[in-house]
């Protein structure tokens, strides 16, 4: 359920407004669900938006970074949901080959879902390909662009083992310092 | 039954033996010697035919084509779809129109409504059933797919893909195996009505059928009939050459028996109908009923009516003498006469019967020549699987290799294109000689850099030199985003509104001589911001980034983003003095429009064997990338080529929807290019000469339009470059490179940038006369 309800947290940040309707509302009812878990959790925050200037002047509608608004957090269709779940569970059951096949169709469904995304990586993490956990894994972190502490955290955590088992001991430093600090930004 | 003498047993002939010697007396012995040689050679012959026999039957039967698909359809509720796009998918499947579309491979539209029943179809992740559905579409997504009996939604469904192409076996045998049980019963029962009625009771010779055949002949003086047996014709396709000698005739004979003494009959006749010649066109030879269905009606074997099952089975007697497209009457009558057999055998009831016989030939208009409509992209795959697969696999083992193709973007890329170039041709054609302009084109998807359509020539049926894959020509400035991007990785020393030299430059090439770029208007602009060099393709300003930056970075940039060689570090580069192939352009592209993760591109997905195991799965991998922030500022500035710069174009014909891209002419308008993006597709057109005489035409007037009839063609789904959080956007002074605040001030020409957080220019320009405020106006500052 875990890597369920990162693929839901993590929205895109341009999906057409008409998608909510879409949704059957068998599959709105989970999104609703997951979403309402996901702010059980600290709101999220995104670090760069911390020190903007005051003179600054923004394109677009408002800061969406510092007001998580859950309008705005157009959710993924269903199909690409139920893909991931049919992927963990063939995950779980060690058959990675179809997890990996049912997470590429999820993501030609929901290509923007930070979720998906580092549910990719931690397959391919799975796999032992570190460099592309890694690539995976930053990939997720663009896609949520600072929006989702808790992905966040789990994706630099991923980005530490992929280090970790390459040897790359500078770039685990990296990721330790970012996990350390995303810790320590608790609201 | 005849048994190898070998194998028979001792016991039958021991009361014999009495017999024969009393029937031969003493010198009998001699003549049993001769006899048992006789046997004996008789012995080895049957044996050799029976070892042949089983070979070729319990072997790897027959050579099989790889079949190329495209991707699946998918439909979910959200899915981007439009009525048309769907409508154009089911067509190129053969689907029919009909009220309900109730039946396999049928459909029905009425408004946003499309009621539709697939087929089902075996996928690498296993099995997807056949649906009945009604879709809902509106605003360009699918609002809803339900089943059409129960009114339940449907979750994610697939339609079956369309098959592109083939790679045919050397001999040109090309067929789709058919299992018995999926044979309609009708076609098989015709079968054995017209060709060999006592096929279940015969043991591979018909005597009674050969000697009615004799009679028939002798009465007609010509031969009207044959007495072969289903058996014996399965073995003369399956084992023997087409010569008429009397070894022959007695080879056949003895197969036919010792096909029947090994194999039950069921056996046979799923041979026999997988086996049998039905058609031919060009080199290709059409083998078997599951693919005569597919050749003559472009439909599976179970979806045909009776009238159509008899065509094919009137085929069996003679594929060329009763070929439907050209002898329509010998055929129509053949037909006929099949199914009137039908109805004296009582295989299908007189009523039906009567309503095939009223019904009219209508096979489809045989393919055109050459073995695909979309040329271009089956040799690209081609090209891909050759690096993983030998050529006699991808003959012979049956595959089934599923690529990325999308039929409708690779349809409408292929009108547009052409469309595009034609109108082109049209307008500027008064005094230029644009005779022999040539084009190729590339569509991909941004995300995992599956290509969705190429067109390799101005004719897109055209299977010959595949100009999107194979022609390496001069980039121009569609090379001039990565030399921004290389800047703009660095923010603590280029910006978009960084002041660039555009004063005339001569460089030393390493060689020593000189090298003096010029501009595409002959003139020089003093400083101009980074965001107006690219924006107005300025050459002299762009070397002198390079230079600043150091070409070898740009190298190392284009090969994180996936380029392949390591071309000469010269100045030169950074205008595009670099041959690529529009598929290569498309490649580095990729990255731009992927938020700086480069993906290469891919054709292939999978490739299954005969038994849907997956044998190679080309999965999704990121190859290399850059920083997301600097491709983000780069794209606003690609967006402005569309809107203000040399692509301006291209927002007049997309009426203002956001779209991002670079224009390319290299010397003397050898080649234009235009090579850009929207949310969903990255596109590359190329257009020029195959013998590189100049065009006259600039990538800005030709390459751009052109590309945007494609982008139109495909429907834009515009860019999002608003609202990333680590952007800012400054009023920029594009005199000064310095920033201005608020709407008073006096400058000349001002334009908001995006910037990377606090990399923003912090001084004021001169002639920004506003207050901290920002909300004076010109009133105020009178008094000031």
């Amino acid at each position: 359920m875990n890597k369920i309800s990162t693929a839901t947290t993590g929205f895109s940040e341009g999906m057409g407004a008409g998608w909510g309707r879409a949704v059957a509302p068998g599959a709105l009812a989970v999104v609703l669900a997951l979403l309402l878990a996901a702010c059980a959790t600290p709101a999220p925050r995104d670090a760069g938006t911390q020190s903007a200037d005051d003179e600054t002047e923004r394109a677009g509608e408002g800061d969406r970074a510092r007001e998580p608004d859950t309008r705005e957090r157009e959710s993924i269709p269903g199909a690409a949901l139920n893909l991931a779940r049919q992927a963990e569970s063939a995950r779980q059951a060690g058959d990675t080959a179809r997890a990996e096949q049912r997470l590429e169709r999820a993501l030609r469904i929901a290509p923007r879902d930070a979720g998906l995304w580092h549910q990719m990586a931690a397959l391919r993490l799975e796999q032992e390909h570190y460099e592309q956990a890694e690539r995976l894994a930053g990939r997720s972190l663009q896609m949520s662009a600072g929006r989702d502490r808790d992905l966040a955290l789990k994706n630099w955590r991923l980005i530490l083992r992929a280090r970790e088992a390459q040897g790359d001991a500078a770039g685990a430093a990296e990721a330790r310092e970012e996990i350390r600090r995303l810790e320590s930004d608790v609201v | 039954m005849p048994r190898k003498p070998s194998r028979r047993p001792r016991k039958q002939s021991a009361p014999r033996r009495g017999r024969v010697r009393r029937l031969f007396g003493a010198g009998g012995w001699t003549l049993a010697g001769l006899l048992l040689a006789a046997v004996a050679v008789g012995g080895v012959y049957v044996h050799q035919l029976d070892r042949e026999i089983r070979e070729r039957f319990e072997g790897q039967r027959w050579a099989l084509p790889a079949r190329v698909y495209a991707r699946p359809l998918e439909l979910y509720a959200g899915s981007p779809l439009t009525v048309d796009a769907l409508e154009t998918e089911l067509r190129a499947l053969n689907y029919r129109e009909t009220k309900d579309g109730a039946g396999p491979g049928e459909f029905h539209v009425r408004g946003d409504d499309v009621r539709l029943t697939t087929r089902p179809f075996m996928f690498g992740d296993g099995p997807e059933p056949a649906h009945s559905v009604r879709v809902q579409l509106a605003n360009g997504r699918v609002q809803s797919v339900a089943e059409q009996s129960s009114g339940r939604d449907v979750d994610l469904m697939r339609v079956e893909p369309l098959l592109i192409g083939s790679i045919y076996p050397t001999h040109g045998e090309d067929r789709i195996l058919v299992d018995i049980d999926e044979v309609p019963r009708e076609l098989i029962g015709a079968l054995l009505a017209i060709e060999d009625r006592r096929f279940m009771s015969h043991r591979g010779i018909d005597p009674v059928g050969i000697a009615r055949a004799a009679l028939a002949n002798l009465k007609a003086g010509r031969t009207v009939q044959g007495g072969s047996t289903l058996t014996q014709q399965l073995v003369k396709n399956f084992y023997l050459t087409r010569d008429q000698t009397l070894t022959r005739k007695l080879n056949e004979a003895v197969m036919a028996l010792l096909l029947e003494h090994r194999y039950d009959k069921r056996e046979i006749l799923e041979a026999y109908l997988n086996e049998v010649f039905l058609g031919q066109t060009g080199e290709r030879a059409i083998h078997g009923f599951g693919q005569a269905a597919r050749f003559y009606y472009q439909r599976p074997l179970n979806e045909l009516r009776l009238d159509q099952l008899a065509v094919l089975v009137g085929l069996a007697r003679g594929a060329s003498y009763y070929d439907p497209r050209r002898f329509p009457e010998r055929a129509t009558q053949r037909r006929d006469r099949v199914l009137k057999a039908m109805a004296e055998t009582g295989l299908a009831d007189r009523e039906r019967v009567n309503r095939a016989l009223e019904t009219a030939l209508d096979v489809s208009p045989v393919m055109p020549e050459g073995r695909s409509r979309f040329p271009a992209f089956l040799d690209l795959v081609r090209r891909e699987l050759r690096a993983d697969y030998a050529d006699e696999d991808l003959r012979s083992d049956g595959l089934r290799i599923f690529t990325t193709m999308d039929p409708v973007v690779q349809m409408r890329l292929e009108e547009r294109l052409v469309r595009g170039v034609d109108d082109l041709v049209q307008r500027r054609g008064e005094g230029t000689d644009l005779d022999g302009l040539q084009a190729a084109a590339v569509v991909t998807d941004p995300q995992a850099g599956e290509v969705l359509g190429v067109v390799g020539d101005r004719n897109p049926r055209y299977a010959g030199y595949n100009r999107a894959v194979e022609a390496q020509r001069q980039v121009g400035s569609v090379i001039k985003p990565f030399v921004y991007l290389a800047a703009l990785t660095n923010p603590d020393r280029y910006t978009l509104a960084t002041l660039l030299d555009d004063s005339s430059l001569t460089l030393q090439l390493p060689h020593g001589e000189p090298w003096t770029p010029r501009n595409f208007d002959q003139e020089h602009h003093g400083s101009v911001t980074a965001w107006e060099a690219l924006v107005q393709s300025h050459n002299v300003a762009t070397v002198r980034l390079a230079e600043d930056i150091g070409i070898t970075q740009v190298i190392s940039l284009l090969q994180t983003l996936g380029l392949q060689r390591t071309p000469a570090p010269l100045p030169s580069l950074a205008l595009g003095a670099i041959e690529l192939s529009p598929l290569e352009v498309a490649g580095l592209y990729q990255a731009l429009a992927n938020g700086g993760y480069a993906t290469g591109t891919r054709v292939i997905r999978e490739v299954l064997d005969q038994d849907d195991d997956v044998l190679s799965h080309y999965g999704l991998s990121l190859q290399g990338a850059v920083s997301d922030r600097s491709v983000r500022l780069l794209t606003h500035a690609l967006h402005d080529v569309t809107r203000e710069g040399t692509g301006r174009r291209i927002d007049a014909r997309l009426n203002g929807q956001i779209v991002a891209g670079k224009t390319g002419t290299t010397n003397n308008f050898r080649d234009s290019w235009f090579a850009g993006f929207d949310d969903r597709h990255v596109a590359v057109v190329w257009l020029g000469m195959d013998d590189n005489r100049p065009t006259g035409l600039t990538g800005g007037v030709s390459a751009a339009p052109v590309w945007a009839e494609i982008m139109e063609g495909l429907g834009v789904q515009s860019l999002h470059l608003e609202g990333h959080p680590g952007i800012d956007y400054q009023r920029i002074d594009l005199a000064s490179g310095l920033r201005v605040k608020g709407d008073d001030h006096a400058c000349e020409s001002v334009k908001m940038l995006p910037f990377w957080q606090n990399s923003s220019p912090e001084t004021r320009a001169e002639c920004d006369l506003g207050s901290d405020s920002g909300r004076q106006g010109w009133f105020e500052r009178l008094f000031r």
